[in-house]
């Protein structure tokens, strides 16, 4: 225990950050650019926990992390919902396909 | 806790008549129905109003909301702006076949409006955040299944999500640095711990990160990208909602999460709210020049009006530096938050009133699109036409709307800031003054697109006979908006003396902050 300390939880979560930040630039996929902003909202729920847990007060950063697991569920839950949707008027669900307003 | 409860009184008033609505939308009545019912559960909101208590000269500091004047005549601007809404929406809600669905959803995002502005902790603030957006997500969703809807509804959700989830992670950034989330706490940490500035790269990126999550809902210019789109592909009723509702929550949440909490990183935000500032309204008014949809101009000189509401912002950061050289205790006039608010104010009722003329002319399954589509509208239908110009100048800052008051009491705070050089030298800040000219030269170059529409208004022969089918509600929603553009434009007087209030917010968060070392 000794030797993990807050900064190596902060540098997961940098990368976690750093990746979702890239999925929801580079993919194609709306399903994709969801598992980009999971990836973000993981990295968060880490630093919350982990400086909750590296510093003297109390659970609110655990209690937020809980909360933003049911804040993203519900999202996800729209999102399937969009996402359908897109695929019965489009064929597809690749967000390039969605260039009809431009100006 | 009583008292919490009493607090928050009218926005679970409003969440569990949206709840009523959801389950009374199975039944078959009348889709009018819904609008009236939609109306009382706002008015038994505003009765809640006065049942709060007191301001507490001395908030409790574990308390998870604020209640100040801020937060009052936030609350109730927002229940008058959402009252406009039923209104406007009447038809188009009666058209849709999910009215009550829709009524719903749409008191739950008022709800989460009125919580932004109450919160006094981070999870209270990201869940009200959310509260506003899931529902717009639906409604978004709702408007129409035709192909640009779809699209809009789309690209609004992937962004949002992806904002929320970096604001998000700026809040974990708060949190490290104060170890609560408490606002009115981590302010009194971060006073203890950084009194003079400079602060720690944690702040800095909280900072950064929290203003591009919420320049997202502002639609600040680097995070705009989806508000022209949006705003041509969905129905007006949605585009007159996203002009105002998200705008209000982000500027509200800004000076909640940044002006009153973050001391010590003033300067970093006080340069960032600048920058943003510059290129936000420069960019908006620009791209707003080459616009011919109605609804996408509308939608870049929103972005516009977004920049300007970030220069009382950045003068915010200032003020708190400097309490006892803040216009707030000095003069008649507003100082930075304060200037904005009002700003966003009168900006907000003049869109919704614009949106409600959108939606009074367009017919059913056919949108004003095309400004074309406006022409010669004095002859065929004088009084939108009237309306609609009210609007558009008061949105362009003509002297005896309420448009210019905002313009002029922005504009005001930001030459009223002085230099940093101590002393009784009154010179002006470079920084500030500069933003106050690029300021006043955007503001020329609106005028030219917003009198453009008017003349195509007020000068042309009619092309075609619109036959508006928006009803009633959209009509008397617009003509009861310009009424109130008027009469705030020629006795501007009560709404500033309200702002300037009896203990502003703002000052007397810093003094119990600077009390609070020694």
């Amino acid at each position: 225990m000794d030797t993990v300390g807050l900064e190596n939880f902060l540098i997961v979560g940098g990368i976690l950050f750093v990746c979702g930040v890239v999925c929801m630039a580079i993919k194609r996929n709306a399903i994709g650019v969801l598992m980009g902003v999971e990836l973000v909202l993981n990295g968060a729920n880490l630093n919350f926990v982990a400086f909750s847990r590296y510093t003297k007060l109390g659970l609110d950063g655990q209690v937020l992390a809980l909360f933003v697991i049911v804040l993203a569920a519900a999202e996800a839950a729209i999102a399937l919902a969009i996402a359908l949707n897109f695929y019965n008027n489009h064929l597809t669900i690749d967000v390039d396909r969605a260039d009809e307003l431009q100006g | 806790m009583a008292e919490t409860f009493l607090i928050l009184l009218p926005q679970v008033a409003l969440a569990c008549l949206a709840c009523v609505l959801l389950i009374g939308g199975t039944f078959k009545v009348p889709a009018q129905t819904w609008s009236w019912a939609a109306l009382g559960s706002l008015a038994i909101a505003a009765v809640c109003m006065f049942g709060r208590p007191a301001y507490s000269p001395a908030p409790a500091l574990t308390s998870p909301v604020t209640h100040d004047l801020l937060a009052t005549g936030f609350q109730w601007c927002i229940l008058v702006a959402a009252a406009l809404f039923v209104l406007a929406s009447m038809n188009y809600a009666a058209e849709s076949d999910s009215a009550a669905e829709f009524y719903a959803l749409l008191l739950i995002a008022v709800a989460g409006t009125m919580l932004v502005s109450v919160a006094n902790d981070l999870v209270l603030l990201l869940l009200a955040l959310e509260l506003i957006s899931v529902p717009t997500y639906v409604l978004l969703y709702l408007g129409r299944r035709d192909y640009a809807s779809q699209e809009a509804a789309t690209k609004y959700f992937l962004l949002s999500v992806m904002s929320a989830a970096i604001l998000l992670y700026g809040f974990a950034f708060l949190y490290g640095l104060t170890g609560t989330t408490n606002l009115k706490y981590a302010h009194l940490v971060l006073a203890e711990s950084y009194p003079t500035g400079g602060g720690s790269v944690f702040g800095i990126l909280a900072l950064v990160l929290i203003f591009a999550g919420l320049g997202f809902k502002l639609a600040a210019v680097p995070f705009h990208f989806y508000a022209p789109d949006v705003y041509q592909g969905t129905s007006a009723f949605n585009a007159g909602l996203l002009s105002v509702v998200p705008k209000a929550a982000g500027l509200i949440a800004l000076i909640r999460v940044l002006n009153e909490t973050m001391t010590g990183f003033e300067e970093a935000g006080e340069r960032t709210a600048l920058i943003l500032a510059i290129i936000t309204m420069t960019g908006g008014n620009c791209l707003a020049l080459l616009q011919t949809n109605v609804r996408r101009m509308l939608a870049y000189s929103g972005i516009a009006h977004a920049g300007y509401m970030l220069i009382g912002i950045a003068v915010g950061f200032w003020d708190q530096t400097r309490p006892e050289l803040s216009l707030n205790n000095q003069s008649s006039l507003p100082g930075g938050v304060h200037a904005s608010l009002l700003y966003l104010l009168f900006y907000s009722v003049a869109s919704v009133g614009m949106f409600s003329v959108l939606i009074y002319l367009a017919r059913k399954g056919k949108q004003i699109e095309h400004r074309e589509e406006l022409t010669g509208l004095i002859r065929t239908q004088p009084v939108m036409a009237v309306a609609a110009a009210i609007f558009l100048f008061s949105m362009a800052g003509i002297p005896p709307l309420a448009g210019f008051w905002g313009k002029f009491a922005l504009f005001n705070t930001a030459l009223s800031v002085h230099g940093r050089g101590d002393g009784f030298t009154l010179m002006t800040h470079a920084g500030f003054t500069t933003l106050a000219i690029i300021a006043v030269l955007n503001a020329a170059v609106a005028i030219v697109y917003y009198l453009r529409l008017v003349l195509i208004m007020f000068l042309n022969e009619p092309i075609s006979h619109p036959k508006p089918e928006g009803g009633y509600g959209a009509f008397s929603a617009a003509v009861i908006s310009s009424v109130l553009i008027v009469a705030i434009g020629l006795a501007p007087g009560p709404v500033f003396d309200f702002l300037r209030g009896p203990a502003p917010a703002v000052p007397t968060a810093q003094a119990s902050a600077t009390s609070q070392p020694s």
